[in-house]
């Protein structure tokens, strides 16, 4: 059998040095490629495609590009503006934050954030005070609507970017990200005064340049409240999306 | 088809096209500014030399012609890694960046470095390139995974090559013979500022010789082409000798616009002609291994892995459709047969 494959290589070999191909490449006439014979012989033979797949050699790629914002010993700025979801049920509250995140390696970043809060009543809220409003109007007894309202918080964190990627939005470019996991802890100033505050979360930051992110994050935050009848403790998530200023 | 155009214009026109936007010239404007000077219907002269020389008499792309011009010498010596370090000076999105992508390939390829040298032809064969990619860039890859016994890869190479490139060498060795094609009139009804970029030649590129934009006297002759065109609109019927001198002069040049393509497109064609030769041989020389090869012990084979990554690089799979910003971004690992082996038959 083996010699049956080899006279048969032996054949194509030499009609192919005597195809036309072969037969023009005259030096100094101008040379003609013939399509069927020159090039259309090329590949796509299935069998000799099954065969070759048996034989061990293989070639793997892949691609290594550089990161576009080197975050090594890097600080980045930045503002956010973000949301309390849960928590007190009369309460909504909002926040601005600034932080300062100083990038130990591109895996790694330490920050520190403060969060001033701005709160308003929910429509719960709103209807409980007018409800105790109008029962105190009335003479009667009123409900004691006790509220202890956030105002500001410092934090230090954590961030952890174990995973990459990039995407490209409605073609205006190639933008790489990293999604983070964050923990810390730190200080809540609270209407009632001072209590400790620990966080945990996971975000997305993009580095929209070699200078400018943007960063989106989601964290659950625990700490406790001081009402009339006693201390509470809350679980709250808050959503915050900020930009960035990398130096 | 759009696609590659459109990728390659992106990569290119990022650079070239913009760098070389305040120095280009507009025929059209030249020749309005030529109509205000022509006053009295006798006394008129018609001379694109001016024009030429202010359009095409500077050197365009020349740091990185000369960084390409000293990587072949260094290349020419056998002083490859010098070479490869020259090749890297042309910067990506240079309009000789894909010649040097490819004949960095080579470098390494001589270097029997096959891992870096496929790395190379991955970007040129990508799918933004293979149609507008030099048919040698096909060599390059089906030749290293001949050496590396990818014999199944030199198969789909040639299957590859057969798709994307028999439409464009077929339309150039006709336009050896002819010198003309409907994309050369749709290029030169649109053509107005020179020196050309791709950009100007648009989806044209695709049946044309490469780089054809490039070359000075197709550029020459199609800007006394046109400059001439625009100025028989423009000038009165009634002034018959300037009249006839613009009609010579567009017909003289039309004629040599001709024959430099048909010159071009032969030379490519002589090219293509013996890299067709050469992809045969290997196609041949493959189908023979993988009857010896098929039965090589796992013993034969040596496996290279991957290089060690750092944080500040980002991983991707090659899924074989690379972004833009991903190409010349690729590394290979192969598994690959002893060189040293000697076949039996």
């Amino acid at each position: 059998m083996k010699n049956l494959n080899f006279l048969w290589l032996t054949l194509i070999a030499c009609s192919l040095m005597t195809s036309p191909a072969g037969a023009t490449s005259t030096q100094g006439t101008p040379k003609q490629i013939n399509a069927a014979d020159d090039i259309d012989t090329l590949g796509g033979n299935k069998a000799l495609m099954e065969m070759a797949q048996k034989v061990r050699s293989t070639s793997r790629s892949r691609i290594v590009q550089e990161r576009i914002v080197d975050r090594n010993n890097t600080l980045e700025f930045g503002l956010s503006y973000g949301s309390t979801f849960g928590g007190d049920a009369y309460l909504k509250t909002q926040s601005i934050g600034a932080a300062v995140d100083f990038h130990i390696t591109p895996r790694w970043s330490l920050g520190a954030r403060y969060y001033d809060f701005g709160n308003s009543l929910t429509s719960e809220g709103k209807r409980i005070f007018a409800e105790a409003r109008t029962a105190y109007e009335v003479g009667g007894r009123a409900t004691i609507v006790d509220i202890d309202s956030p105002q500001n918080a410092t934090l230090a964190v954590v961030n952890w970017y174990p995973i990459y990627g990039k995407t490209s939005f409605l073609d205006m470019g190639i933008t790489q990200f990293d999604v983070y996991l964050l923990a810390g802890g730190g200080n809540m100033t609270l209407t009632s005064g001072n209590t400790s505050l620990l966080t945990t979360g996971l975000g997305l930051g993009a580095w929209l340049s070699k200078h400018v992110s943007a960063r989106a994050e989601l964290r659950y935050q625990k700490y406790e409240d001081q009402l009339v009848t006693g201390t509470r403790s809350l679980d709250t998530v808050v959503g915050s999306f900020g930009l960035g200023w990398i130096l | 088809m759009k696609k590659a155009v459109l990728a390659i214009s992106l990569l290119i026109s990022g650079m070239n096209s913009q760098s070389l936007a305040a120095e280009r010239v507009s025929v059209s404007e030249w020749v309005k500014t030529w109509t205000q000077t022509v006053t009295s219907k006798k006394a008129a002269t018609f001379t694109t030399s001016a024009l030429e020389k202010k359009a095409l008499g500077t050197c365009s792309d020349c740091e990185s012609k000369e960084a390409l011009q000293k990587a072949r010498s260094l290349y020419a010596q056998g002083k490859y890694d010098d070479a490869i370090t020259a090749y890297n000076e042309i910067p990506r999105g240079n309009t000789y960046w894909l010649m040097a992508v490819e004949e960095k390939g080579w470098a390494q390829f001589r270097k029997e470095n096959f891992e870096k040298a496929l790395a190379q032809s991955k970007t040129l064969l990508a799918p933004q390139f293979a149609e507008i990619a030099n048919s040698e860039a096909f060599l390059l890859q089906s030749l290293t995974q001949l050496k590396i016994c990818d014999y199944k890869g030199v198969f789909e190479t040639h299957q590859n090559f057969k798709e994307k490139q028999k439409s464009r060498i077929m339309e150039v060795q006709n336009l050896a013979q002819t010198g003309w094609n409907d994309s050369l009139t749709r290029f030169l009804k649109k053509a107005d500022q020179f020196p050309l970029t791709l950009d100007d030649m648009g989806d044209s590129v695709q049946r044309l010789p490469l780089l054809i934009y490039k070359d000075l006297e197709f550029q020459k002759q199609a800007l006394r082409f046109k400059a001439s065109e625009r100025a028989l609109s423009l000038v009165d019927a009634q002034n018959l000798t300037l009249v006839q001198t613009l009609e010579k002069i567009n017909t003289e040049s039309f004629r040599a616009l001709k024959k430099r393509v048909q010159e071009l497109a032969q030379t490519e064609t002589n090219e293509n002609f013996k890299i067709i030769q050469k992809l045969n041989l290997v196609e041949v020389e493959a189908i023979q291994r993988v009857h010896t090869d098929i039965n090589l012990s796992e013993e034969l084979y040596r496996k290279s892995k991957f290089q060690k990554v750092t944080d500040d690089q980002l991983v991707f799979m090659d899924d074989g459709k690379p972004w833009i910003d991903e190409l010349d971004k690729f590394e290979v690992a192969a598994k690959s047969c002893n060189q040293g082996i000697r076949r039996k038959m």
